[in-house]
Parts: structure tokens; sequence; C-alpha cells
């Protein structure tokens, strides 16, 4: 009898993951006066902003000479590959956390009163508008080994040795995730309250446990929120530069620092171009991959 | 950006333009008016740095009142040329960054002294007219280079938890190295200045043999202990850690030792035995705005021992003029690197080694303590 009740929402899931193509039957002909109007912007653009870029891009096969000698390094430098690990596991980390994190907070926020709601909504929004610096610092001083947490947890007898909380990996994901989360919050509360909540209750009514009509009907119906959040965090993640390189102890270096350190300190400008050429590759890729699936300009609210 | 800045911006752009001779007067004024933004309102900023204001580029923090008051204000006194700050940084990168650009801002670079050798040879900087800038008022004939000018000097040097190990301190590198002996959180500095050469020492090598530093045992003495440091890599974060008494033993700049102890009430300790004294050098970018004479002059002028010493009281850099470090107070004696009992006792850095092989060192250095 549950199973009855399988098709529809999951029916509705993949509905809202579906590709959605529009806009073909216009031509560029009736758009001419738009894109003329437009222009100026696009010439700003081209010069400010993708002329740099292809510049960068060019810098990452021509410095130190031409060739392809910097692509080279991604498979044959462990420097290189270390650091795109480390971020890879970072991000990764990061992403799942602040989305579980993200999802619980949007949950509740749909089961409470309007009153509640805007608090809650206020107390994601709060840190999401404090300086990343700040941010960071607090960690740092909650934190460390003779901070607050952990004379808590030496005074109340829980550990025995303060906690290396700090100026690790560990210290960096947990910088990361507090930074994300209301990017988490925002694309899976937008989705949840998208949900008509008439079908958990018909769930219900055909006699699916609680649980059974969350992880059957629910669930699935929030994954398109799920997915979306995710890729916006992980995605943001991975240019994450402060607070690594305070929360990190020197030693988490990921792909932002890596960069910076290649440009300003060892000045190797091709190799760190090199990075970011591949980064940006990364994240296009990433976008192609899953806009295939999902529909983005939904999902990251451009429509 | 805002409009308004970006306007700004290309005012500043035809600025350059205008100075290096590739805009007309007339040109100028009417982009600033096609702007909105008045020419007189683009002094003061970077792209402005004219011929009569010398702009020194330093890292910010106390630095910009220090060099402004210690050095700036009686320049500008006595010469009539203005003097003005970039805190934004002169990284080796941004230096080369700058003069191949074709738009140098700055006058005067505060990096250091490997640098002049480094970046000299590969045609960045201007050389020093020693007919202006005094080579007999230097303490080494090393400090007056070519390229650039010793006018500071830093330390590298160790501080320890003395309630900790106030029974038995440790003597030096060795014993930084020795987690059993001295058990606790150490921290490093994380662009290895100093450290390559605790490393040489704490494998077995006698002080004044550490060059040419062998950075396979470097890499091999930082693997040892890497798992239990910290590695800083600006002056307040040591200050931080032994603040806190989050580590047990640090390297930090002898200038921060000071403040260290202050900050802790004495509970961490200096001692110089082993640390490197390294001079900082005053470069100047090849094309600087203000012109030679007026660069030269200004680094003259930082030649006065009381300036020095001065500076050392407001920043803890070491003075490189003997004369200067003769003028230390007493007491302050102790945190200075150049004073000649402190001297002694450390490392002495060879700036040829650093030209040739500080990137690749770095390099290697930083990818071992991120692994």
């Amino acid at each position: 009898m549950t199973d009855s009740v399988q098709p529809s929402p999951t029916g509705a899931a993949v509905a809202a993951l579906r590709p959605v193509r529009s806009g073909a039957g216009r031509t560029w002909r009736s758009q001419g006066p738009y894109w003329a109007i437009l222009s100026p912007l696009l010439i700003i653009l081209a010069m400010f902003y993708f002329a740099p870029i292809l510049e960068v891009l060019w810098l990452s096969f021509s410095d130190p000479e031409l060739g392809f000698g910097n692509y080279e390094r991604i498979v044959t430098s462990d420097a290189v590959l270390r650091v795109f690990g480390t971020t890879a596991r970072i991000c990764a980390a990061t992403t799942v956390l602040a989305v579980l994190i993200g999802y619980l907070i949007a949950y509740a926020m749909m089961h409470v009163g309007p009153r509640h709601r805007t608090w809650m909504l206020a107390f994601v929004l709060i840190p999401f508008w404090i300086s990343v610096l700040v941010r960071a610092f607090a960690w740092l001083v909650l934190l460390r080994t003779d901070g607050p947490l952990n004379d808590l947890l030496v005074s109340l007898g829980i550990v025995s040795e303060p906690l290396h909380l700090v100026r690790n990996e560990l210290g960096v994901v947990i910088g990361m995730t507090h930074y994300m989360i209301p990017y988490a919050v925002l694309p899976i509360l937008a989705n949840l309250q998208g949900i008509d909540s008439r079908l958990v209750l018909a769930a219900r009514g055909l006699g699916a446990s609680a649980r059974k009509s969350f992880y059957r009907v629910y669930l699935p119906l929030s994954v398109p929120g799920i997915v979306g959040a995710g890729i916006l965090v992980f995605i943001f993640s991975l240019g994450f530069f402060v607070t690594p390189a305070i929360l990190g102890g020197g030693k988490t270096v990921m792909v932002a620092e890596f960069v910076s350190i290649q440009i300003m300190q060892i000045a190797k400008w091709g190799m760190g171009a090199m990075i970011a050429a591949v980064l940006l590759a990364t994240v296009v890729l990433m976008l192609v991959v899953v806009g295939r699936f999902i529909n983005l300009k939904e999902m990251l609210g451009a429509r | 950006m805002s409009v308004k800045a970006y306007l700004k911006d290309v005012a500043e752009m035809a600025a350059g333009e205008f100075k290096s001779g590739r805009l007309s007067r007339r040109d100028f004024m009417t982009i600033c008016a096609a702007a909105g933004v008045s020419p007189l309102l683009l002094r003061g900023s970077p792209a402005s740095a004219a011929a009569n204001e010398v702009v020194m580029w330093n890292w910010g923090g106390d630095a910009v009142a220090c060099h402004s008051d210690v050095f700036g204000k009686p320049f500008t006194e006595e010469t009539g040329v203005g003097f003005a700050i970039d805190s934004s940084g002169p990284s080796e990168g941004s230096i080369k960054a700058m003069v191949e650009s074709g738009n140098v801002t700055a006058d005067v670079c505060d990096g250091d002294l490997f640098q002049a050798e480094s970046l000299g040879s590969q045609g960045f900087l201007e050389p020093i007219d020693y007919s202006v800038v005094k080579k007999e008022l230097f303490r080494n004939p090393d400090d007056a280079k070519e390229f650039g000018v010793a006018m500071v000097y830093y330390g590298y040097c160790l501080m320890y938890d003395s309630e900790k190990f106030g029974a038995n301190p440790p003597t030096g590198w060795a014993d930084f190295w020795d987690l059993e002996k001295f058990p606790g959180k150490r921290t490093l500095y994380k662009w290895g200045n100093g450290v390559f050469e605790a490393a040489m020492q704490a494998d077995g090598v006698p002080m004044d043999q550490v060059y040419p530093i062998d950075m396979d045992r470097v890499l091999k003495k930082v693997r040892e202990i890497k798992s239990e440091t910290v590695f800083w890599g600006s002056g307040a974060e040591p200050q931080q850690l032994f603040q806190n008494a989050e580590v047990a033993m640090g390297m930090i700049y002898s200038n921060r030792a000071l403040l260290a102890e202050r900050d802790t009430k004495g509970r961490f300790k200096l001692i110089w035995n082993g640390g490197l004294s390294q001079a900082g050098g005053y470069i100047v970018p090849k094309g600087n705005p203000a012109g030679r004479e007026n660069v030269m002059k200004f680094l003259a002028s930082c030649q006065v021992p009381e300036k020095q010493v001065n500076l050392f009281k407001c920043l803890g850099q070491a003075p490189s003029n003997p004369a200067a470090v003769d003028m230390v107070p007493p007491e302050l004696k102790r945190y200075n690197s150049t004073d000649p009992e402190n001297y002694a006792l450390q490392v002495h850095a060879d700036n040829h080694w650093y030209a040739q092989n500080y990137e690749a060192a770095l390099e290697a250095y930083l990818n071992e303590i991120a692994s």
C-alpha cells in the first residue's frame, strides 16, 4: 500500500530535475535593439573581465616558457596533486556538513510559526553579514587549546587533555562549514517552501509511518534543494583563502592560498595561472555536468 | 567597484599616462572632466607619486606610523620633498609586476637585502648612488650592495615558556627539536628564513657552517616535528601563541620579542643562541616616480643614527649604522639583533645563498609543511 505513493513524488522530483529549454523562438534580428542597449556593458565586461581572464590563461601556457609545461605539473608534481587533494577533501566535508545542518535548520523553519521563522532567519543571516576574517578569529578564540570550549570540557572531566580543534584541518572544516551554512539554508528553504505539505498528509493518510512518509515523500521532493545547495556550497568552498590560512595552522594549504604563494612569494606566475585556470575549468565543468540534470537557473534564483 | 571608484581609476590611469609623457595635459584634463574627477583629487593616490614625493612601500601595521614619523616627516622638513606610504606589501612578485607593467608607483621598498641581488640582477631595480648614500656608515661592507642597502636588521630567534622549562631551559635549536626532553607544541616561521638555519643546527651542523643549506636535511628535520608545529606567516601570530601559551617554544621576529615578553609578563623568554640575523633591504624599483636624486637623498637621510634608534624604539628593527647601535638605551640592548653581544650569538645570513636559492628552498619547504 505504501508503495502506491512512491511514483508520484518521485515523478515530481524528476520533473523538477529535468532541464528546461526556453526562448528558442526569438531571433537575433528582433533582439537587435536590446543588444545595442546592452553593448556598453558587454564591452566593459570584455575589456575588464574577459580580457584579463584570457591573459591569465595565456600566462599559464607562456610562463616561464611556451608550452604545456605548467599543465604537466598536474600529474608530475606531488605538491600540486596534494593541494588539489586537500582542497577536494575539505570542500567535500564542508559541503556535506553545511548541507546537512542547513537542511535541519530549513526543515525546522518550515515547521515553526511565522514569528519563530523570522527570528530563525535573522540568526541565519546575521553571521552571513559578518566579515569572514572576524569569524575565523572568533573560532580561533573559542576553540584553541586554552579557549572556553576546551576549558569547559576539561573542567567537566569529559576530556583529560585539551582537544586540538583549530590550527589543523578540522579547524578549517569547522570554520568553513559555519561560513557556508547560510548558503545551504537559503536554497533548501526556498525548495521546501514549494513542497505541497498535503502530499505528506496523504502518505500518512494512506498508512505510511511518520518516518516512512519523510523518507519516501518529503525527502525525494527536496532533492533539488539539497543538490542546489550542495553545488553552491562546494563551488564557493573551492576558493576559500582566509579561513584555511587562519584556522589551518599554516599547514592546510588550499588552492587559493597555493595560487597566492606561487604569485606573491615565489614568483611562478605561470604555475599560479595554471592552477587558477584549472580551478575555473573545474567549476565550469561541474556546472555543465550538473546542468544536464538540474535546472540551474531556477536553482540559483535567476528566474 | 562603484561607478565613482571606477571613474577615479580611469582618471588615475590617465594621470599615470600624463606623467609618463604619453598623454598631453589637455587630454588629461579632458579625461578628468569627463570622469567628473578633479585632477587635484588625484594627489595622494598611488598614481600621483610625482617628482615631489617619495613613496615608501612597506608591509603596513605599526610600520605605517613609524616610517612616517621617523623617516618621512624629518625628510620633508629637511628637503621639502613629500612622503607617502603604500602599505600593500612589496613582495617579490608584486615588485616584479609593478616594474613589468611600466606603472611604477613606489620609490623605495621595505624588502630583504638579498633581493638587491636577486631582483637587481634581473633588471628590476635602480642602482644605489654611493656619492649620496654613505658606504662608511654601514656596519658590514656587504650592507651596501649595488642595488640596495641594509638599513635595518631582523632577528629570527627562539622564545620559550619559562614556566614549563624554567629549571632547565632550552639553549638552542637542538633542544627545540627534542620533543621528549622539552615536550609541547612549537611554532616556526612559514616563509622559511631562520628555519633553514635552525634545522641545520638541530641536525648537528655548527652555527658558522650552516651555509650552503642542505634542503634535504632541512626537510627531514622539519618532517620530524611538523605534526607538533604551527607555522606562522605574520609577526603578530607568534605573539598571540605565546600570550595564550598555546605553544611551549617558538621562533619569533626579534622586534616582536620585547612585546611578547611584556604580553606574557616575562613568562616567555628570548634567547639569541643560533638565531638568524638577516639584513632588511631598502631597494628602489626601476623607473621610480620620484626620480633617482630624491630617493637617494631619502636613503641617505635614513642613515642618520638618531633616526635609526628612533625606528628601533618604534618598531624594534635593529639599526645598521654602528653609531646607532651604540646609542640604543641600555635597557633595550637585550632586544637589539645588531648589538655586538647578541650578534655574536646568531647565524649571519648569507644573502648570496638567499639570492640564489630562496625561491626554490621556500617552495620545497612549503610543500613539506603542507603535506
